[in-house]
């Protein structure tokens, strides 16, 4: 009897929990399983012992597990790459670059401890990272009152690179492309009532979902609802009929890649024919490896492609197909830029952390892989956006 | 409406084959075996691989079914067996089945890895089907809810007619009474934690089929209301679980369509408090029913 007065209690607590955890807003994704199998800091390469000042040291962070870790994996791929093919050509002011790489395993406090090592303990001279925006909202304030240059290279949420003068951000926010898309693909494909799907448990999903609402409201778009859903979902079906039986035009998501899979897969299984337009999270090969043929058709925003004509592009995605055997994503892509940046500021300026500092401020159509770069005059990066369509399992590029 | 109760019933489905496996174990043996959240995944990762093997999914899901079944008698040798003759045997098979879970998941995700992974599409028919009143229905779904009802019926059936399932009936009553009368128990375990496994397996497969995101920690998606269902369905009854499993599915949906999707998780769990307050032995449990 004991064990199912046990029972009974715990499984009162675990649904209380979830209540708990239903209304809270902030709720994180973390993860005990993946937070068990790695929870060491990896150490790729350890500076020399006392910097003298010549050589670039560069503190990266990744959520190499956790929620974050489809981001943050594409884009330690893309930085290890750049710092390899830089430190081949000679490095930066004819030294290697020197890395300190960790994984905050999508955790912000262990962000929190990684950012204040690599400032103290590890003096590095700047810092790329934190993958997530919400980890790089608390730990972008320390590296400002520490002046020492961050910049952050998957996030989307706004206000990050208006932390400071010393937060930077290569990336295309979402406040960017977003409206762009909306008023765009409103205009060509005559959309006048939507419904909105959003992830509403993940700080970045949901700043993109607030997008989505002022851009269809800046373009006459009437949104009939916006329905939420979590982001470890797996099952979107009652959700999506829900949306078409309000019969929209069009269908707007802000879902990470896996939760966009969920939602293009129950719209294709109960046979809705609408266009789906989604932010930035849906711009990822993992998307359509998950979504197969569902993913045929959906439109999103996008700072990169693999399959840009820039020359840089190119060469980028050859050597990230040859040497991971797959294609890169945009992460991998704004990773790669990130340190082709720092190296080009410290070339500019000097491998200090004022020295990287002042040439981030002077970087000027700097070519990148993602197109010739500038920095706006917060910080955030500004070139080109695109709008892609899937076709053929493929993103194609059809607005620049 | 239609649309959505068909949605329900697919997912409720899901969670009803978990449920059932899930009591069976907590029934014949009283210990909630954790573990069961990992087979459900595991059933689907072997499946998965069959799959990418370029075995059809015919022959894929039934394998998959018995190797998890086999799996599920592994862990009972490995995990409960040694342990099934101390006297706080229900504590540490508990702490057992949740180190088993741990150790299957980070398993699964050395493996695997931590994307999440889908059946390869020439494995499954994207084909739809539409019904009466606009109801569209997939193949991946009449595949669902056909296994389901197969699964359910074998099931029923052996509860009913084979010694195992007297056997499964007259531990669950009195352990020492049934040793008494001659019933290999140490069989019957054997036998349970093959089917409970199997159709835990069986739901993962089938989740995995049908919602295209098969990953390490995939469970977790149906840990919640498996327990749920359990304590629903009166603790220890096969059939109440299942009927629960699927009325929390219906539920769900309903919830989104008529709500509010922000309540999908809130309102099924606030009808279980509402129904344990009225009816604490469950919708089909029997007050005291193995006081022993």
């Amino acid at each position: 009897m004991l064990h199912k007065t046990l029972l009974r209690s715990l499984s009162v607590l675990l649904a209380a929990g979830l209540l708990a955890s239903a209304c809270s807003e902030t709720a994180t994704s973390d993860n005990e399983a993946s937070t068990e199998s790695t929870a060491e800091a990896v150490v790729a390469e350890t500076p020399a012992e006392d910097t003298s000042g010549d050589a670039l040291t560069l503190g990266v962070i990744h959520s190499l597990t956790g929620g974050s870790a489809p981001f943050g994996n594409a884009s330690k791929k893309g930085v290890d790459l750049a710092i390899t093919s830089i430190n081949s050509e000679g490095g930066v002011n004819g030294q290697d670059i020197q890395v300190i790489e960790s994984d905050d395993q999508t955790d912000e406090e262990e962000a929190i401890n990684i950012v204040n090592g690599l400032i103290t303990q590890d003096e590095v001279d700047a810092i790329l990272g934190p993958t997530s925006s919400a980890a790089t909202s608390l730990t972008g304030p320390i590296a400002n009152e520490a002046q020492v240059p961050m910049m952050n290279a998957a996030g989307a949420a706004p206000g990050i690179a208006e932390i400071g003068d010393y937060v930077w951000r290569n990336t295309l926010g979402d406040a960017r492309l977003v409206p762009y898309v909306v008023e765009t693909l409103g205009e060509q494909l005559g959309i006048e009532r939507a419904v909105l799907l959003f992830g509403a448990d993940e700080a970045f999903t949901q700043s993109v979902a607030e997008e989505f609402e002022a851009a269809a409201e800046a373009n006459g778009i009437e949104l009939l609802e916006s329905i939420s859903f979590a982001s470890t979902d797996q099952d979107f079906s009652a959700q999506l009929t829900a949306a078409n039986t309000l019969d929209p035009d069009a269908l707007f998501v802000s879902a990470i890649p896996s939760g966009g899979a969920g939602i293009l897969t129950a719209a294709a299984d109960q046979g809705i024919d609408l266009p789906i337009i989604g932010g930035s999270g849906f711009n990822s090969p993992e998307m359509i490896e998950i979504a197969g043929s569902a993913a045929e058709g959906v439109y999103s925003g996008a700072a990169w492609v693999a399959t840009s004509p820039n020359e840089l592009s190119q060469e980028f995605v050859a050597a990230y197909q040859d040497t991971y055997n797959e294609a890169p994503d945009q992460f991998a892509a704004q990773g790669y830029a990130a340190v082709h940046i720092f190296a080009a500021a410290a070339e500019q300026g000097g491998a200090t952390r004022e020295g990287v500092q002042e040439g981030l401020g002077q970087i000027s159509n700097l070519p990148t892989v993602l197109g010739e770069f500038n920095f706006t005059d917060v910080g955030d990066g500004d070139y080109n956006a695109l709008i892609l369509q899937v076709v053929d399992g493929d993103y194609t590029v059809v607005d620049e | 409406m239609l649309q959505q109760t068909l949605n329900g019933l697919t997912l409720g489905a899901v969670y009803a084959l978990f449920a059932v496996g899930f009591t069976m174990v907590f029934g014949v043996l009283n210990l909630l075996n954790m573990a069961h959240i990992a087979i459900f995944t595991l059933g689907a990762y072997i499946a998965l691989a069959t799959s990418n093997a370029g075995v059809s999914l015919f022959v894929a899901i039934p394998l998959a079914t018995i190797f998890t079944g086999l799996a599920g008698v592994l862990t009972n040798r490995i995990a409960y067996t040694p342990i099934r003759k101390r006297g706080d045997s229900q504590l540490a098979g508990l702490v057992a089945s949740v180190g088993i879970l741990l150790a299957l998941e980070a398993a699964l995700l050395g493996v695997f890895g931590e994307r999440a992974q889908a059946f390869p599409e020439a494995s499954y028919s994207r084909k739809l089907y539409t019904l009466f009143g606009g109801l569209t229905i997939s193949a991946t779904q009449i595949v669902l809810i056909l296994c389901t009802a197969v699964a359910m019926a074998v099931l029923s059936l052996a509860i009913a007619h084979t010694s195992w399932g007297r056997g499964l009936r007259a531990v669950a009553e009195n352990e020492v009474a049934a040793a008494v009368t001659g019933i290999n128990i140490e069989r019957v375990y054997v036998i349970t934690f093959f089917v409970s496994a199997a159709l835990g397996g069986l739901a993962g497969i089938l989740f995995g089929l049908q919602y295209k995101t098969i990953v390490f920690d995939m469970g977790n998606s149906v840990v919640v209301q498996g327990l749920a269902a359990i304590v629903l369905g009166g603790m220890t009854s096969i059939y109440g679980s299942a009927i629960a499993g699927i009325a929390l599915g219906l539920t769900e949906v309903y919830t989104v369509q008529y709500v509010g999707s922000q309540w999908k998780n809130v309102i099924p769990f606030l009808l279980l408090f509402a129904l344990l307050a009225l009816r604490p032995q469950g919708l089909f449990g029997l007050k005291q029913l193995r006081e022993a």
